[in-house]
């Protein structure tokens, strides 16, 4: 009895709840009229696109002739490719150049700009203003500056400290630290802002009860501000790693990857495969690897950020 | 001195301690403005110098003889004009379009109960921070057969809605209470009026913040708009600028080039500061 009266009970429950979807979108169905063109745009741009992703990485197509299926063979490629591992390489060194440096700089340069004196809005707008400028303006002004003869600007103010001139962005050991540099140099003031908006949602008054305690300025930044930073810092390392994986326009503009596969970064790579060799499905399958690395570095670093937790 | 009331002890050897240390701060404050600044600065100034002319020594930011003939050639030897037709259409349009689908989207999942809300929005939201470069070979494939290579729709409808904004403006529809629009509805207005006639209104800063970051973001756009256009009249000005390092050797016409593309960008900075770095941090805050 008791059974039969409890699936009684289940099924009023589920009609009751399908009667309620009824009701409810016979109520509500104009919503759906206003969030149509993002839905739309959402299942033609993103979803679709990376439906046909995986199913172009399983395919050989240079645009011209028909689609061939090739089952794994593109990914067979991916670990014979010599250029795709000069590739990783290069796209690791990047990001570990990068991500903690750029990190560091823009988090002295947040607490600098955080203090209370005339004028510091515009010492603040002054450090944005790479910011919201193409990487297209800044790769040409760079390519002036790094210029590889020695009445260049940025060989000029070596001379000036002694130091021999040197080729830049044609030397195969410089290329990619100049592009690094020039990276850090153009995003900090973001990543500022970000540690800016972080360091000012940290109350006063843990300050002044940490002072009260006797604590010192680094006693302060130690036990106060980092750990109130926690979220804003594994929010900017995210991003800055995950930005970095994808860095493209400098090797573009500035050179073609080179000299001899020096600043080929993995976008690079694919942008090469797929517009310049028409290696599609290649392209696609080497885009699938990048996707996958950004993941796992992306879950590491979570993990490693909640291990953390247990420090501070 | 005066009038600082009583005079303490080790007063004047705190306050000369106090004015070194903010001096300091400021002469730190201005080297790294110079560095950030004095690129921009070298941009200008080679752009009004001779075209494939080097800095003499020791270093003169003012040109000996300015001269515009780098613009002028710049105009009459690459498509520039066009350049910067097409770079202002697809910014304008992305915006606008931008502006309209995310408050409308916002509203929605502000607002609106309707069956799936939240399953939407959660999906919309993984998709966040998922790395866009990944899936641009299929996009241009897709873009490819639909025919729209060499096309503005190319350029401007896959930008015309936006996860990001769609967010921004559900979070500050949040904020406006209930009780505005439940006098609108007493009033008789139905779910667009409410939209159009008492949400948008208030929602103007933040719609603000996203036109201003969306403008920027468009114009300064470089990867997407190099894959999907080959002729060079539907080239926009990053895009372009970008060839002109192959095709135009000269220092002189790629730094007129680059001062061309900087000089809206910093208008609307230095005009609309306040909204772009709020966005940003907003953007941070949520994460």
């Amino acid at each position: 009895m008791e059974g039969q009266s409890l699936v009684l009970g289940r099924g009023r429950v589920v009609r009751a709840r399908q009667v309620g979807l009824a009701q409810r979108l016979r109520k509500g169905w104009r919503w759906y009229l206003f969030i149509a063109p993002n839905v739309v745009t959402f299942l033609v741009f993103i979803l679709f696109s990376w439906v046909f992703l995986i199913y172009l990485s399983f395919h050989d197509w240079n645009l011209m002739g028909a689609k061939e299926f090739v089952g794994l063979d593109n990914y067979v490629r991916l670990a014979q490719d010599k250029v795709l591992r000069k590739a990783l390489v290069n796209t690791f060194q990047y990001v570990l150049m990068f991500v903690a440096p750029v990190s560091a700089v823009s988090l002295g340069l947040a607490s600098l700009v955080n203090q209370r004196l005339r004028g510091i809005y515009f010492f603040r707008a002054v450090y944005y203003l790479p910011v919201v400028t193409s990487i297209a303006v800044l790769a040409l002004i760079w390519k002036y500056i790094l210029i590889p003869r020695p009445d260049g600007i940025a060989n000029y103010f070596l001379g000036l400290v002694g130091i021999p001139y040197q080729q830049w962005l044609v030397d195969i050991r410089l290329a990619l630290p100049s592009i690094t540099v020039m990276q850090i140099w153009s995003t900090m003031g973001y990543y500022m802002v970000l540690w800016l908006a972080g360091l000012q949602s940290i109350p006063e008054e843990l300050y002044e009860a940490a002072r009260i305690d006797g604590a010192g300025r680094w006693q302060l930044f130690r036990y106060v501000t980092v750990p109130m930073l926690r979220p804003t810092t594994i929010f900017i390392l995210m991003i800055a790693m995950i930005g970095a994986f994808q860095m493209f326009g400098p090797p573009y503009m500035l050179t073609g990857g080179g000299p001899v596969y020096a600043t080929t970064t993995m976008v690079y790579y694919i942008w090469l495969q797929a517009f310049n060799r028409y290696r599609m499905g290649y392209a696609s399958t080497v885009s699938i690897l990048l996707f996958a690395i950004i993941l796992v570095a992306s879950l590491i670093q979570r993990k490693y950020m909640r291990w953390s937790e247990t420090i501070f | 001195m005066s009038g600082e009331g009583r005079p303490r002890r080790h007063e004047s050897g705190y306050r000369a301690r106090w004015a070194v240390r903010t001096l300091l701060i400021y002469l730190l404050l201005c080297l790294i403005a110079v560095t950030t600044v004095g690129p921009f600065l070298v941009m200008i100034s080679a752009s009004l110098r001779p075209n494939f002319s080097y800095m003499t020594f020791p270093i003169s930011l003012i040109p000996p003889q300015p001269s515009l003939d780098n613009y002028v050639r710049l105009f009459r030897q690459t498509a520039i004009g066009r350049w910067i037709l097409n770079s202002f259409v697809v910014a304008t349009s992305v915006t606008f379009l931008q502006l309209t689908t995310c408050s409308l989207a916002g509203y929605a999942f502000a607002r609106g109960d309707f069956p799936g809300r939240d399953a939407i929005f959660w999906i919309f939201m993984g998709t966040l921070m998922v790395p866009s470069t990944v899936t641009i070979v299929p996009l241009f494939l897709i873009l490819s057969r639909l025919g729209w290579v060499d096309t503005y729709a190319a350029l401007i409808v896959p930008s015309a809605t936006s996860i990001f904004g769609t967010f921004l403006l559900r979070q500050y529809f949040l904020t406006i209470p209930r009780d505005y629009d439940d006098a609108a509805l007493i009033d008789g207005a139905g779910l667009f009026q409410i939209y159009r006639m008492v949400l948008l209104p208030l929602a103007k800063p933040a719609l603000a913040t996203l036109a201003t970051l969306t403008f920027l973001g468009e114009w300064n756009s470089f990867l997407y708009p190099l894959i999907v256009t080959t002729k060079s009249s539907m080239r926009v000005l990053t895009v372009g600028l970008a060839t002109m390092v192959v095709q135009e050797g000269g220092a002189g016409v790629q730094m007129a080039g680059a001062t061309l593309t900087f000089t809206p960008t910093f208008l609307i900075f230095l005009f609309m500061q306040r909204y772009v770095v709020q966005g940003i941090a907003l953007s941070g805050v949520k994460g």
